[in-house]
């Protein structure tokens, strides 16, 4: 009886307590506060402090590493961006960054392109990207 | 039912020959937005068929669109089909165009955007063509139910003539510390033949064209964390004719309209106020509007309250001939609101509204007083 507790409890700690980790090309030397990541993932500032231009990738809608990434970066439930978002695409003020399927390839794209910043399960993350913060 | 004239709907179409020869390949995206609202009034000071043909009680929703809200059960002040389809035809240059169908407008398909964007650089985009006036905060997505609180947006401050205008908009984002600003400068032009809103004052059957020339105007937002306020500033001629009574346009009257709002979301707490002043001494005096609205979110359940007025000051001699007695126009609305987000990119929602009327007789035999009862459920795609 305990084993049937304890599994699901232990299912339902690892996802509460997976960390993302939110990853630059090596080379960029931007030192950016939790707020200033927002604004680049909610399309508010377009660049990096140093001026260069910062295009940020996403993974998923309803993937677990979105969701924390929402929740813990952008304080905000998966239809509170997507009413965001909405609200930009229809007036023609903005569209939502790209989606990109997985961890890898994610890694791999940051990896090659010094103006992408994106968002990886902290468990995955390589030494071909530099880790701007972990939330 | 497109106002678009030749010149304004040739420009994006021109655009696209232009640049569909240069070898890129264009990349299509197409999105959507849904509202499928029921509406009825509860109860009401005004029964049976009032003056302008609609069944009472009854209570506007949507001025523009002239949405009201009747004594039975109905799909059509606030449901909307919307479809967009945008086409990048090279890093700083895109097509976009938004149809929308209405159950105000016997669901006709409606071309309401048709634009041109250039991207000229990272923070300044400059847009030709057919798009929504930013009168107030939600102007531009107004159709966009999901993305805002109320089954129907606020009808004491969201309710104007004109909806839409032809011409050119500038937007130049920028940042300031921990704020990012945006300023939308616009000018341009629109004529609504057999405006909608009109029939909520001439009666559904009749037939009224009006006009907003040399409009020009700007919008500032300013955001940081959990708050965001924005100023806006407008100006521009009206004229208006009654077509049904063979009139011709009656002379060009200057009018300025400003506009305030702050919105501030905060640990689940939403709190928001919108105020509009305007300035039609040419035509009739002046308007004031405000909105209130606090809210809660739980659980992907959300609650709200909004309180607004709307107050018109008739001036003594007016070219109109409007009297104080008969003519004002004044009027409040409480409503309370519950949305549950089904997905995250859909909602359902239940609103009551209480409509108390402090205007003129006009007004007052003709729509009084209102207690109405919708639901809706709001979807993106």
């Amino acid at each position: 009886m305990k084993k049937i507790l304890w599994v699901p409890l232990a299912l339902f700690s690892a996802s509460v307590f997976a960390e993302v980790a939110v990853v630059v090309h090596p080379s960029n030397a931007a030192a950016l506060n939790p707020e200033a990541i927002a604004q680049i993932y909610l399309g508010r500032s377009k660049s990096f402090p140093d001026g260069k231009a910062a295009l940020p990738l996403g993974q998923a809608e309803g993937s677990k590493t979105t969701e924390q990434f929402n929740q813990k970066v952008l304080n905000k439930s998966g239809s509170q961006i997507k009413a965001y978002w909405s609200k930009l695409v229809f007036t023609g003020k903005g569209t939502p960054p790209k989606e990109i399927s997985t961890d890898a390839e994610m890694l791999e794209l940051v990896s090659q392109n010094p103006s992408v910043i994106g968002y990886v399960d902290k468990a995955s993350v390589t030494d071909k990207v530099k880790v701007l913060a972990t939330f | 039912m497109n106002w678009l004239n030749p010149k304004q709907q040739a420009l994006p179409l021109l655009a696209c020959v232009l640049f569909a020869g240069n070898g890129q390949a264009a990349e299509f995206n197409w999105s959507g937005f849904l509202t499928l609202a029921a509406g009825k009034t509860l109860s009401g000071s005004v029964q049976g068929q009032n003056e302008v043909r609609i069944n009472c009680p009854c209570m506007i929703s949507d001025f523009s669109q002239s949405g009201v809200i009747d004594s039975s059960w109905d799909f059509a002040a606030d449901s909307k089909l919307g479809l967009q389809g945008n086409i990048q035809l090279s890093e700083q240059l895109s097509l976009t165009a938004q149809v929308v169908s209405r159950g105000a407008r016997d669901w006709d398909p409606n071309l309401e955007w048709v634009y041109a964007g250039w991207q000229l650089g990272d923070n300044d985009l400059l847009q030709v063509g057919r798009k929504r006036l930013p009168l107030f905060y939600y102007s531009e997505q107004q159709d966009v139910s999901f993305t805002y609180p109320w089954v129907h947006l606020p009808p004491q401050t969201y309710g104007w003539e004109a909806v839409n205008y032809n011409g050119i908009n500038w937007n130049h984002s920028f940042q300031a510390g921990d704020w990012s600003g945006l300023v939308n400068t616009f000018a341009g032009s629109e004529t609504r033949k057999d405006n909608d809103y009109m029939k909520i004052y001439n009666g559904i059957d009749s037939e009224t064209d009006t006009r907003w020339r040399k409009i020009i105007g700007a919008e500032v937002l300013m955001n940081r964390d959990w708050f965001e306020g924005r100023l806006m500033l407008m100006k521009s001629e009206t004229q208006s004719r009654l077509v049904s009574d063979n009139e011709d346009w009656s002379a060009p009257a200057e009018q300025m309209l400003f506009g305030a709002s702050g919105l501030i979301d905060y640990q689940d707490w939403i709190f928001s106020a919108e105020l509009f002043f305007s300035d039609r001494t040419e035509s009739y005096g002046r308007d004031l509007a405000y909105t209130l609205t606090t809210g809660k979110r739980l659980d992907g359940w959300a609650w709200y309250l909004t309180h607004g007025l709307y107050q018109q000051k008739i001036n003594a001699m007016n070219p109109l001939e409007l009297t104080t007695e008969a003519d004002q126009e004044k009027h409040r609305l409480s409503s309370a609101v519950v949305r549950f987000d089904v997905s995250s990119a859909a909602a359902v929602k239940v609103q009551l509204d209480h409509w108390k009327d402090g205007g003129g007789q006009w007004f007052k035999q003709t729509y009084g007083d209102a207690n109405a009862l919708s639901i809706s459920y709001d979807r993106v795609f």
